[in-house]
């Protein structure tokens, strides 16, 4: 029994509904518990981190919660194993940046922003340590609609769009996963994962087959896997460029979580082996991957092209973790961790640069590298990173990839991520070098003045550098990280630690 | 960091030798980069340590992993340093090289997937040929040099001395540590190499593009070496790598002063180069000399190594004759076009603005040649085999003959003095890619492209996705329809 699982989800639950009464008050009050709540929440994180350190570099960190006290096969358990704490740093870490980011970025409307902001760190801690199918839906459910508004933020047409595509394919991913949730219910009689990890072998192979189906077609969608892509580009860019950073790297990586938590742990991955779904998730996901790289060359928007790069990675991602190797689940944890922390330094520097330009198309990004050299440098380094040039960590994962197809002899595999690194160097690189071009000012309707709005703009720019500084530096000493990738990863492979521990007391 | 150098690193007397060589290059072309007027010098020297990082990384470790990340920052570093000179050919560089590294990337997982954990010898044949490919693009292996001429030729002085005399090395570097025991490929690439380039290098009516293309045919002399597994070739390649770079890097230093002082790339210019710097001619005419291979200077030693120990037959004995006496010929045209095409009427107008070159030009000159020299004194030690007696008298006899035919076949057509040629490009090359296939149609052959070759390699690939992109539904209806199209699939398939 451990209470501090449940401040991980009340903290910014409380927070997001003291905002609106504290916001009456004064609007610094506002800022200071924001600021203060982030921290809280993050320093809880760091707390379980330290007070189990020597359970975790053993790799036999489990820490568990029963809800009103009900024992496991009734009430809602929370738990953390080294999987949901690798997930859980990660998301803490970034957030806490990316509030950070927020306070210098969004000038406006900034109660209702934040409050969307928490609900939605309250969700993605709560679907990461809860035990229960149901609870999971439910989590999945707040976190569609409370990152809805956000991408709506703008109050433009591009936006509101946007939204209601978001909401549209958001809610039939999520009936889909509802469905199966029934279905689980239905034929099971229970909604504990590590009892429904039990017994699920004992099912009949039809009905495996068809609950198997429906949770991957709701994950997938959510996930923006081809051909269930159409939203995400839109989504990710169409919102202010610190919820694109949200959404295109924390947020999709908390579907991973859920697509790794149920396919390994709960269903088992043998039924997947068994009945060769594996191999047609692999194809669906490869070929995700090479369509996400080439509609990003496509796009001539930079926002739309780093979402596109988004569901280029994902496919990879998907693709890895399905090849079910140690190897390969240790590759596509790095690439996990290595895309949230490009994704967001990326977005968070093009959130800068789109200050100063009339829109995002490619043609006005011309000269934006002068406005901050170290910021752009920056830019350059990541989107290096993404290429996968040494020593940024993108390098390390590509590798790693490499090395996990390679190890299957899944030619196939390696072929599309050595094809799709090509292609995204020609689409970055593009970018690039326009925004090193030297700007002749052209004739006058053309050349607008544009007021940046930066509410603080030292607090934006250092953020930004300060995540392509940690793509250098974890790309440098990526070793240290093998360990709870590690951890993670052995979490994966054996899902009878996650039972055992649930179940056995 | 003590435990990470000294557990992959293998500080072998070869594997200093080369790092070594290799970091008396780059301080050359540094020395030689202060009398050119670059902005940012401060820069221009951190890219140079990134450059001298990444080599070191490639020669002395014996992990692959290493070897792929020094390998990427010699790409980067060298791409930066070129970017001193034009964006185009920078550009055009990273490109290239970029997509060669990933192949490279490829295949060194491939390799280590089958066993070969460490950088050694490997015998499996297939393997090799995927490795020569792979470092094909940076090294030059023919069919994937076509790039070589066009950034060599374009670079800046000293950054084409640090790419022609060290960086399209490495990779025969590599190849001598993991090809051992020959491949056959190579040796005939390498033989192909010789020739072809070095009939290019002949037609060549620019100093800087015939100089690139002596790279690409000296470098075949290195993969004859390697490719034969004859042991005193292997050791004469590698010789002959510490060699040729020394010399190419002090020609192409030198032919930044030949440029400056004679405000002209083509050799056609280069008149009465003797009058005008007597200093630079004899440090060209030197260089040149270690290219041939001619006797007392180290270029003989190991083009001696190559040429009588790679080849067994008579045919080849005469093929290595015949490769010997093409770099006789492309070296005796540009001594008699460039430096002695001289005119007694204008040597009394040259007397006032005669050329002396500055210490930093004399010093990065004349030291590559100094290690020659020494080498020369003391080959044996360097190649660490047991072979003192080089023939010097017989060799003497056999280069004078490869002397007197070249310059009857150079008399009997006229110097080679051919229409003046453009300077290679990409532009060129799609053109003549272009009129090929126009030739084939019986249509107009094209004198220049409306858009140039980059932009049109964007065009298509950019055309391409956009087709992709218009291929798929656009409305949301449509859209959505696809879930219940897989979902149906799923079900049909899959149940």
């Amino acid at each position: 029994m451990n209470n501090i699982l449940i401040y991980l989800v009340v903290v910014p639950l409380a927070t997001a509904f003291l905002i609106p009464f504290v916001d009456i008050f004064s609007n610094k009050a506002r800022k200071i518990l924001v600021g203060f709540s982030a921290l809280f929440e993050f320093s809880i994180g760091m707390y379980i981190i330290t007070d189990n350190y020597a359970a975790i570099t053993e790799h036999t960190f489990f820490l568990k919660y029963y809800l009103g006290n009900w024992i496991p096969p009734i009430g809602i358990t929370l738990s953390m194993d080294m999987l949901s704490l690798f997930f859980s740093t990660l998301i803490s870490i970034s957030l806490l940046f990316i509030i950070t980011y927020s306070i210098g970025f969004i000038g406006h409307h900034e109660g209702k922003y934040y409050v969307l902001l928490f609900l939605i760190w309250a969700a993605m801690h709560g679907i990461i340590l809860t035990g229960d199918i149901f609870n999971l839906d439910v989590f999945l459910e707040l976190m569609l609609i409370t990152s809805a508004p956000l991408v709506a933020f703008k109050r433009d047409r591009n936006g509101t769009e946007a939204a209601i595509k978001y909401m549209f394919f958001g809610a039939i991913g999520g009936l889909f996963i509802f469905i199966g949730v029934v279905l689980v219910y239905f034929n099971l009689g229970t909604l504990n994962f590590a009892d429904i990890a039990q017994s699920f072998s004992l099912l009949p192979l039809f009905i495996k087959k068809m609950i198997i189906i429906f949770f991957l077609i709701g994950i997938f969608i959510k996930l923006g896997i081809f051909p269930f892509h159409f939203w995400l580009s839109k989504a990710h860019s169409a919102c202010p460029s610190s919820i694109s950073a949200l959404l295109s790297g924390v947020i999709v990586k908390v579907y991973i979580y859920v697509f790794i938590r149920l396919f390994f742990n709960v269903f088992g991955f043998d039924i997947l082996r068994e009945t060769g779904l594996d191999i047609i998730i692999i194809v669906i996901a490869l070929t995700s991957s090479i369509l996400g790289h080439v509609l990003a060359l496509s796009e001539n928007d930079i926002k739309r092209m780093l979402a596109y790069s988004t569901v280029a990675n994902l496919g990879i991602i998907v693709a890895v973790l399905t090849l079910n190797t140690r190897l390969a689940i240790l590759a596509g944890l790095l690439h996990v961790m290595a895309h949230l922390l490009m994704k967001v330094s990326l977005f968070t520097a093009t959130g800068y640069l789109l200050q100063f330009t009339p829109s995002h198309k490619l043609q006005d990004l011309k000269g934006v590298a002068y406005k901050n050299i170290i910021l752009f440098a920056g830019f350059t380094l990541t989107a290096a990173g993404m290429v996968g040039f040494p020593p940024m960590i993108g390098f390390f994962s590509k590798w790693h990839i490499l090395q996990a197809f390679l190890d299957r002899s899944f030619h196939w595999g390696s072929i599309t991520v050595i094809l799709g690194s090509i292609i995204a160097f020609f689409y970055y690189i593009k970018y690039i070098i326009y925004g090193f071009k030297t700007i002749s000012i052209g004739p006058p309707e053309r050349f607008r003045l544009i007021l940046s709005v930066f509410y603080r703009e030292r607090v934006v720019t250092n953020i930004a550098i300060l995540f392509a500084i940690a793509v250098v530096v974890v790309g440098v000493f990526f070793k240290l990280s093998y360990g709870p990738i590690e951890g993670a990863a052995n979490a994966i492979m054996d899902p009878s630690i996650y039972i055992e521990s649930i179940l056995g007391g | 960091m003590l435990a990470l150098i000294l557990g992959n690193m293998n500080f072998s007397s070869f594997n200093i030798l080369m790092v070594s060589t290799g970091i008396i290059i780059t301080l050359v072309s540094i020395i030689s980069s202060r009398d050119y007027s670059y902005s940012n010098t401060h820069l221009f020297y951190i890219c140079n340590l990134i450059y001298i990082l990444g080599f070191t990384m490639i020669i002395m470790t014996e992990n692959w992993i290493i070897f792929i990340i020094g390998w990427e920052l010699v790409t980067v570093s060298t791409f930066l340093l070129l970017l001193w000179g034009s964006n185009k050919i920078a550009r055009v560089y990273l490109i290239i090289q970029f997509i060669g590294s990933n192949f490279l990337l490829y295949v060194v997982l491939m390799i280590m997937n089958a066993g070969y954990t460490t950088i050694g010898p490997i015998d499996n044949f297939k393997l090799q040929l995927l490795l020569i490919i792979g470092v094909g693009v940076k090294s030059a292996i023919i069919g994937l040099h076509f790039w070589l001429p066009i950034v060599h030729s374009r670079a800046p002085a000293p950054v084409s001395a640090i790419l022609s005399g060290w960086v399209v090395k490495l990779g025969f570097i590599v190849l001598l540590k993991t090809v051992t025991t020959g491949n056959i490929l190579l040796f005939y690439a390498g033989i192909a190499m010789v020739i072809y380039a070095g009939i290019q290098a002949l037609l060549a009516t620019d100093y800087k593009v015939l100089l690139a293309f002596s790279t690409i045919s000296q470098l075949g002399f290195i993969a004859i070496g390697i490719g034969s597994g004859n042991y005193y070739a292997y050791w004469g390649s590698a010789l002959h790598i510490i060699v040729h770079g020394l010399a190419k890097t002090s020609l192409f230093l030198s032919s930044g002063y030949w440029v400056k002082s004679m405000k002209s790339r083509s050799i056609y210019q280069f008149k009465n180069g003797w009058f005008k710097d007597k200093t630079n001619s004899i440090i060209t005419i030197l260089g040149l000399t270690v290219l041939a291979g001619f006797p007392i200077l180290a270029g003989y030693n190991s083009k001696h190594l190559i040429k009588y120990a790679a080849g067994n037959g008579w045919i080849l004995k005469y093929v290595f004759h015949g490769l010997s006496l093409i770099t006789y010929l492309y070296v005796l045209r540009f001594i008699k076009l460039g430096i002695f095409n001289l005119n007694n009427e204008e040597k009394r107008d040259l007397d006032e603005d005669r050329k002396v070159i500055g210490l930093n030009a004399l010093s990065a000159l004349i030291l590559p040649i100094i290690l020659v020299v020494l080498i020369t004194l003391r080959s044996n030690i360097i190649t660490g085999i047991d072979y003192t007696d080089y023939h010097l008298l017989h060799g003497f006899i056999i280069s004078l003959i490869y002397i007197l035919i070249s310059i009857t076949v150079l008399k009997l057509f006229n110097w080679i003095h051919i229409k003046e040629k453009p300077v290679p490009s990409m532009d060129l090359l799609l053109i003549r890619i272009k009129n090929g296939y126009r030739w084939l149609n019986g249509s107009p052959r094209l004198k220049r492209l409306e858009v140039d070759m980059e932009n049109q390699i964007y065009n298509i690939a950019i055309n391409f996705a956009k087709m992709v992109y218009d291929f798929l539904p656009k409305t949301i209806q449509s859209q959505l329809l696809f879930i219940p199209v897989v979902l149906l699939f799923l079900l049909i398939f899959y149940i």
